[in-house]
């Protein structure tokens, strides 16, 4: 793992329990109610999602459903903005590229 | 300058083409080939009503019977088109299922495929067990599909400028904002449209939806009604469905593009006229677009919609296209409103400019006759 | 619900009024209708209410009193207090999608999808924030103004390396300062604002709005004494990395525009905020068809108003920053003022005065931070539509570039096309590419429903389509049966 690049700003409490979830085959811990950027960036993953023609490596930008840039695939449920998606005990993430 | 130029900048033309879609765009490929000059008039942008907003699909097994030559002498053009103008299109030749879903629909698809093949469509019929091993991605309830190697898609964003680009340097003039006002006739044409005055020996129709229009301006009554088909688009997906899939009843078309998008769509109908420029989406109906959609191929379901959008497409009572000459009218010419004109459109434009420079198409075209519904008109 | 006939403001109280945004002005209208017993359906894409100037942390955190996140809670805590009216229904995580009627929303989330019909329907949707695209802008590490907020606001998080904040705008003060505050290591701040153009809006706003004016002193104060360099004058010219972001050069801002490249310095980050301004958030009102106006002063492409708010869609009333960039203050005066138009009382004189005076503020503040000449650090190589992967140069080397039609160009090149749906790009590369703003308004494609990406299914879980019409089944005819 990569150094982490994000941390709790001091005073902050998060939920006290925890849980985990997959992404890229790695196991991230992260806090009930966090949502998967949150974990993934706390964990030190900045690349969430890879571009389809250049396979350039994107990550948060607006963090607010505009841009769609921190876009990962969630087994089950599809592409979603991982800056809105809260972090479910078990789930499978991959950098994001829709299945049919 | 050349003569002709300097004629076609003046307003002067042999042939005046009005309407800037596929039909127009290949009529003027193939006369100015041929060395006549022309002008092509478009109301708007060209490229920017029926042939630019579908879907895309160049299918076979979703023709009538009666057209399945037709379509594939179209797509003996749509097979050089790339290389003809030195662009990429899009342009796949996948084959495509056509599916039922009810044992209705299954006898149906027998019974419409049988005579398909007689006008010389390459198809089979699928068991369900091929089909699913063939396509696991369609339904598994799925009752009967046929298969065809000949069924494809091109990008129509792509095809309009590249076709735009080969007029051009064919030295065709094209006039966009020519919303035409008057059409006079005797001995010579003359065009009046908002974007000045145009004159030619020849008048060539290929406004789809809007030719009934420029067809009364000469006083010639002919019967084109309105659909205003919806279509969608998912974000793009891993690449799954390699063909284009039609539906027994002609409710469903969907394929998986280049970047990964599936479009969706099946002549679901917006709302809108053409008397009031709508083109709207029929929520109600684009719900139920989407319910089959997702019927057929579950896979679709979490993909996100990224537009859905309508388009007009003119549409004649046997659903033949137009083509020919406009009755009573020796120097004016019709081709128009094929139900699958993007498919139809590179033969139907070419046939038309054949007929403008020979008065013998290479191919029979007395079933696209115009006046075949004139009895009633003056 | 299916297809309910829409009738305009205040014919039908009994159906209730729809806001679209949980932000500032959303809440404040929603406030205030309740309080004139008006019930009210709330849809908000978010998890949590707020918008991004309230954004809350994720349930289950809490902050020390000595976090100073929520500058607001107070204020904050007296909006949300409408939530629990048995008046109000609030529909999180639901993206209204799209206008069947203009007084008829449809909706889909995870709660589930449907229509509902508006006695009025109230838009709050909120402002986004302007691209400035230059050379490495896509690698991770370089985030938005507003990503940067909501890093900290909405996340809890600061970053643990050095961060260079820059853009044009108040938002660069609100980012560095809130940057700062979190612990974050504010190392550098480009305003690209000359400092006396500034201190000119600084003077129109002393008058009008002195508290304003204060909080602005103060953030500065914060960002300085956390040591960072503040330099105003200077654009980001360029950020560098490979996977991530490593560094990011800086320039003076040129007479054209441009970063003067003989003075660019490199400095080493791990964060780069932009801050370059922000653009109200135009497509519902444009999808709802109201008549649309280019006013420099109110942040860029607005729906025309009238006094009460209204569109030019009868029942259609647009408040906050989605129409016309004027914060927190305008939103919560704008979003009562609607709810005042809606149920036909008159607004108090006070709340009236305070808005005229705000308003006129807010068009100076605007007008002072518009640039005499469009920043521009993108090259030919630059990603400019950052779904597509459409560089600068591709975009000029389209068939359709020449066209002076945003749309036609669209149609040819995919500008706009991705799951941004033009959001990030068509503005951006309409400058770019030469066209005038008027052009841009012009051409700019038809905003196609949804109005956001919505998956397939919940579109197809509409719980409220109308019946079915099959398209006229062609092959069956030919086949005689």
């Amino acid at each position: 793992m990569p150094q982490p690049k994000m941390r709790f700003i001091p005073g902050v409490v998060p939920n006290a329990g925890t849980l985990s979830f997959s992404f890229e085959g790695n196991e991230i811990p992260a806090r009930p109610g966090e949502t998967v950027a949150s974990a993934l960036m706390r964990a030190g993953v900045p690349v969430l999602r890879r571009t389809r023609i250049e396979n350039q490596p994107r990550g948060y930008f607006c963090g607010m459903g505009i841009c769609w840039e921190c876009a990962v695939f969630v087994e089950g449920t599809g592409v979603v903005r991982s800056c809105g998606e809260p972090a479910r005990p078990g789930m499978v993430v991959r950098l994001a590229e829709a299945e049919v | 300058m050349n003569t002709a130029k300097a004629r076609t900048a003046a307003g002067q033309a042999d042939t005046i083409i009005v309407g800037g879609g596929i039909f127009g765009l290949f009529c003027a490929m193939t006369l100015a080939e041929a060395g006549k000059s022309v002008i092509l008039l478009d109301k708007g942008r060209i490229w920017a009503e029926a042939s630019a907003v579908n879907a895309g699909s160049l299918g076979v097994q979703n023709k009538l019977p009666a057209l399945i030559p037709y379509t594939l002498w179209s797509w003996d053009i749509w097979n050089t088109l790339s290389d003809r103008l030195g662009a990429d299109l899009g342009l796949r030749r996948n084959g495509g299922y056509k599916i039922a879903m009810t044992e209705d629909e299954a006898a149906r698809l027998g019974r419409v495929v049988s005579e398909q093949i007689d006008y010389g469509l390459d198809a089979q019929r699928l068991s369900p067990a091929a089909l699913r091993a063939q396509a696991p991605w369609i339904a598994p309830d799925c009752m009967a599909a046929t298969w065809s190697p000949q069924d494809g898609y091109a990008s129509p964003t792509r095809v309009g400028p590249a076709l735009r680009r080969k007029v051009e340097s064919l030295g065709v003039r094209i006039v966009e904002g020519a919303a035409v006002a008057a059409v006079e006739n005797g001995p010579d044409i003359r065009v009046l449209t908002t974007a000045g005055d145009f004159h030619g020996t020849e008048l060539a129709i290929t406004a789809g939806a809007w030719s009934a229009t420029i067809a009364a301006m000469l006083g010639v009554k002919i019967p084109i009604s309105l659909d205003v088909n919806m279509v969608s688009v998912t974000e793009p997906a891993r690449p799954t469905i390699e063909c284009i899939v039609t539906h027994a009843r002609g409710i469903l078309t969907l394929k998986q593009v280049a970047n990964g998008s599936c479009l969706i769509g099946g002549g679901w109908q917006g709302i809108g006229s053409i008397g009031d420029s709508r083109k709207d989406i029929d929520h109600d109906q684009l719900v139920h677009n989407l319910r089959l959609a997702m019927r057929v191929i579950p896979g679709l379901a979490p993909l996100n919609i990224l537009r859905s959008w309508a388009g007009y497409e003119g549409v004649t009572p046997d659903s033949y296209p137009y083509l020919g000459r406009l009755p009573g009218h020796d120097n004016v010419y019709l081709a128009a409103c094929a139900r699958g004109g993007f498919t139809l459109g590179p033969l139907m434009g070419t046939l038309l400019g054949e007929l403008i420079l020979t008065d013998r198409p290479s191919r029979p075209i007395t079933i696209f006759d115009p006046a075949r519904f004139s009895n009633a008109a003056a | 619900m299916a297809n309910p006939v829409f009738t305009p403001t205040n014919a039908n109280s009994d159906a209730p009024v729809i806001v679209i945004g949980a932000g500032p002005a959303g809440l404040a209208c929603a406030q205030e209708l309740v309080a004139g017993n008006r019930r009210v359906v709330l849809i908000d894409d978010n998890i949590q209410p707020g918008g991004q100037y309230f954004r809350q942390l994720p349930p289950g955190y809490s902050t020390a009193p000595r976090a100073r996140l929520m500058r607001d809670k107070a204020r904050y805590d007296d909006l949300a207090r409408v939530l629990d009216s048995p008046l109000l229904t609030h529909l999180p995580r639901t993206t209204a999608w799209s206008f069947p009627q203009p007084g008829t929303v449809a909706h889909a989330g995870p709660l589930g999808s449907g229509r509902i019909a508006g006695s009025a329907v109230v838009i709050a949707t909120g402002a986004q924030e302007r691209s400035m695209p230059f050379p490495g802008w896509t690698l991770p590490g370089v985030i938005s103004a507003g990503g940067c907020l909501n890093l900290a606001k909405a996340h809890g998080l600061v970053p643990e390396g050095r961060v260079v904040v820059a853009g044009n705008g108040p938002l660069v003060l609100v980012a560095a300062a809130t940057m700062a505050a979190a612990g974050a290591r504010v190392t550098t701040v480009a305003e690209a604002q000359q400092s006396r153009r500034l201190a000119g809006a600084a003077l129109s706003g002393v008058v009008a709005a002195p508290g304003i004016l204060a909080k602005a002193a103060q953030y500065r104060a914060q960002i300085l004494r956390a040591g960072a360099a503040w330099k105003t004058g200077w654009m980001v010219s360029r950020a560098h990395g490979d996977e991530t972001l490593r560094e990011v050069s800086i320039a003076p801002v040129g007479p054209d525009g441009r970063p003067d490249l003989t003075r660019e310095r490199t400095i080493p980050a791990d964060l780069l905020v932009l801050g370059y301004g922000l653009m109200p958030g135009s497509d519902a009102a444009r999808l709802l068809g109201c008549r649309m106006e280019l006013r420099p002063d109110l942040g860029g492409l607005v729906p025309v108003r009238g006094p009460d708010l209204q569109t030019s869609t009868a029942g259609v009333y647009a408040v906050g920053d989605g129409a016309g960039i004027g914060g927190v203050e305008v939103a919560l005066i704008e979003g009562r003022l609607a709810a005042h138009a809606i149920l036909g009382t008159p607004a108090p004189k006070q709340l009236a005065h305070r808005y005229r005076t705000l308003d006129r503020f807010r068009r100076a503040l605007n007008s002072a931070y518009v640039l005499p000449t469009p920043l521009r650090a993108a090259d030919d190589d630059t990603i400019i539509c950052r779904c597509e992967e459409l560089r600068l140069r591709d975009l000029k080397a389209d068939g359709n570039a020449a066209s002076g039609s945003l749309n036609t160009l669209k149609t040819s090149s995919r500008l706009g096309m991705g799951r941004c749906q033009g959001r990030n790009c068509l503005h951006t590369a309409a400058g770019l590419l030469g066209l005038s703003p008027e052009t841009m308004v012009e051409t700019m494609p038809r905003f196609r429903p949804p109005l956001r990406p919505v998956p397939l299914a919940r579109l197809a879980a509409d719980r409220d389509a109308g019946p079915a019409r099959e398209p006229d089944e062609i092959i069956l005819s030919e086949a005689k049966d």
